[in-house]
């Protein structure tokens, strides 16, 4: 069991705008409609602003937050981000243009199209000199991101930043990959307990496959948690809204990432 | 985190431009044999748009990528970079050793960790074409097991039998340099007892046509830190190498003695000009390798051959290592192979350390007095006990790797 402390937690999605409203509702409380909206990314530079993409700004978004809640400076934090598709709405647009024969690819698209261009511009938005890593797994991208993050602490005692966030395809790859909403949860990972942090957890990675994965209690919670590979952590989430011990099974690709978590 | 014997490279394979497998590379490397050509790409993925793209640019292109045939089984991984993968994965026996390792250690224990940057974008490019602008990609198009950047990892994966953790860095051209740094944690963790890593980049329109419009390609075979160097020349590969804790492995070519990491934070696809992030990478793997600087026998540069990447580099190895510690930069061999490049330069600089020689810089004749680095220009010879490689890409994503001999 490798086990770490969370600092801090972000979210973001037009239906839980923060980790307040995703709380809030995980504890089966009402919580206003949001507007949709993601705040405005105004740790980046203006030109940087301008070419942002979706994910970029859900990423900023969610980082802003956890790290607030923790009480952290960005400084030298080394982050792990993980997503199934980066930012898949480039990819079409990429292979959009070139099969209409429009070979003169905009310069911000191409570089916005690499994975890691998320983790890029939260480098440059707060000025981190740390190492950052970006995975993909597919629909265990989440759970492969926690797993690093969380040996990462292990093998450097360090503290972590840890970010999973998918967004919708456009065009015609949205049909053979539904992706249904945005979303986006950084966690601030502690090596170490101290005062205020919200929970526990010990991660295990199992060869096992048969048992049951974690589900949301609420149905309009498990539809978000079906139809987005980052929101496979919403029941994380829900452990930790609850402040109650739980055990969280996530899918990886091979085997299952078991969790306990414990409130602090 | 367990206190373990040294983590060792117990193989390892290279598919490029120049050849298949360790053997062609390294005699690719001895006889100052490069392999870029004029761009003519047109695999026939994109055949029946009767078009080839032939652009104002040379390419790596590896031999032989469309004749490669999946067995039926992996059909639906069936994409320009599974085939390279599959080409590269059959190359000095790897596969077999890899297979060994799932024997030795129980495949749940053996992660599985590539880098790629366009991973089967190719594929992508030819649904588009088909769809002609309207309606649905066509039905034969596999999203997850082709363009999902996953692909590789989980074809790997599937082809060795493996269930240990399996996934896909993807930081563009730093990509394969951090599959080292990545399986290296999970097995100190605990997590694994071994890895197979590597990475696999194929060319596709996106890249040719994207470092394009960034006006970055070169008119001519790339001139690595010359004066006259006019940009960079892309390429495609595959490479693999095997990680095992010293004490349980069979056979070891090279030691795994460090990694460093780090991020520019200063701009999407420019390096910070005195290269900060190169050195905070170059400095974290010394001081995790335990090494001085002048320890270091031989770098392989990342080297781009971009006026501003190779100044950058220049000045970030000269601020870590002084003028003093000779590298070079083998993309005028087989070109930049982006989220391969790490894997592929990994593989020069162990035969460098197992074969006794530094490589020269190809094509390059007159250094460029602004880069301040010791740059090889011509192949010598003489024992390495550690070598370093460096992989910085767009993001501003760097890994520094260190190997060492075994002795």
């Amino acid at each position: 069991m490798i086990p770490s402390y969370v600092a801090g937690v972000g979210v973001w999605s037009p239906l839980l705008p923060s980790w307040q409203a995703c709380r809030d509702r995980l504890l089966g409380e009402a919580v206003p409609p949001g507007d949709g909206k993601l705040p405005p990314a105004d740790w980046l530079p203006a030109t940087e602003r301008r070419r942002a993409t979706l994910s970029t700004r859900v990423v900023l978004s969610v980082t802003k937050e956890a790290l607030t809640y923790a009480g952290w400076k960005p400084g030298e934090l080394p982050t792990v981000f993980a997503s199934s598709s980066g930012s898949p709405d480039i990819t079409n647009e990429l292979c959009s243009a070139l099969a209409a024969g429009d070979t003169q690819i905009s310069p911000t698209r191409f570089h916005n199209s690499v994975h890691n261009a998320a983790a890029g511009y939260y480098s440059i938005a707060v000025a981190c000199h740390a190492a950052s890593t970006t995975l993909g797994a597919h629909d265990a991208s989440a759970a492969t991101g926690l797993l690093e993050a969380s040996v990462l602490l292990a093998t450097d005692a360090t503290p972590a930043l840890f970010v999973a966030f998918d967004v919708p395809y456009t065009g015609p790859l949205a049909v053979i990959r539904p992706i249904a909403d945005p979303f986006g949860v950084a966690m601030a990972l502690a090596p170490q307990p101290a005062p205020g942090h919200i929970a526990q957890i010990s991660i295990e990675r199992s060869a096992r496959d048969d048992r049951p994965l974690s589900v949301c209690h609420d149905a309009g919670l498990e539809h978000v948690r079906a139809n987005n590979p980052s929101a496979r952590l919403l029941p994380l989430l829900e452990a930790f809204a609850r402040r109650e011990p739980a055990q969280i099974v996530l899918a990886m690709t091979g085997g299952q990432l078991v969790i306990d978590v414990a409130p602090c | 985190m367990h206190e373990r014997s040294p983590i060792v490279v117990s193989d390892f394979t290279a598919t490029t431009a120049v050849g298949r497998g360790r053997e062609e590379l390294l005699d690719a490397l001895l006889t100052r044999r490069g392999a870029l050509r004029a761009c003519e790409f047109g695999p026939p993925e994109l055949a029946q748009f009767g078009r080839m793209h032939r652009l104002e640019t040379f390419v790596g292109e590896v031999e032989g990528v469309d004749a490669v045939e999946l067995p039926a089984h992996l059909a639906e991984f069936d994409c320009r970079n599974n085939r390279l993968a599959w080409l590269g994965l059959h190359q000095d026996d790897f596969l077999a050793q890899a297979l060994r390792l799932k024997e030795q250690y129980g495949a749940h224990r053996v992660a599985v960790i590539f880098g790629t940057s366009t991973s089967g974008m190719l594929q992508a490019e030819w649904a588009y074409h088909v769809r002609a602008g309207a309606g649905p990609l066509p039905g034969e198009f596999r999203y997850a097991t082709t363009l999902n950047c996953y692909s590789v990892a989980g074809f790997v994966a599937e082809v060795v039998g493996l269930t240990g953790p399996s996934y896909v860095v993807s930081t563009a051209c730093s990509s394969s340099a951090k599959v080292f740094a990545a399986a290296a944690r999970l097995m100190q963790a605990g997590v694994v007892d071994a890895a197979v890593v590597g990475g696999v980049d194929s060319l596709c329109l996106t890249t040719l046509y994207g470092f394009g419009s960034l006006e970055l390609l070169s008119p001519a075979p790339c001139r690595p830190f010359a004066a006259d160097r006019s940009g960079i020349s892309i390429g495609e590969g595959a490479g693999f190498a095997l990680l095992e804790f010293a004490d349980r492995a069979p056979q070891a070519l090279a030691r795994l003695a460090g990694w460093g990491e780090s991020s520019d934070a200063h701009h999407m696809s420019s390096p910070h000009p005195e290269g900060l992030g190169a050195q905070l990478a170059m400095r974290g793997a010394l001081d995790r390798a335990g090494l001085r600087p002048e320890q270091i026998g031989y770098i392989n540069l990342h080297g781009t051959a971009t006026r501003a990447n190779d100044i950058a580099e220049g000045r970030a190895v000269a601020a870590v290592f002084g003028a003093s510690v000779p590298g070079s930069s083998t993309k005028s061999w087989f070109g930049h192979l982006l989220g391969a490049a790490g894997i592929a330069e990994a593989a020069v600089a162990m035969l460098a350390l197992t074969s006794n020689f530094a490589p020269g810089t190809l094509n390059t004749e007159e250094k460029d007095p602004d880069c301040p680095n010791l740059l090889l220009t011509c192949n010598v010879e003489g024992r390495l006990d550690y070598v370093l490689s460096n992989s910085f890409g767009f993001g501003g994503s760097n890994c520094s790797l260190i190997f060492g001999r075994v002795t």
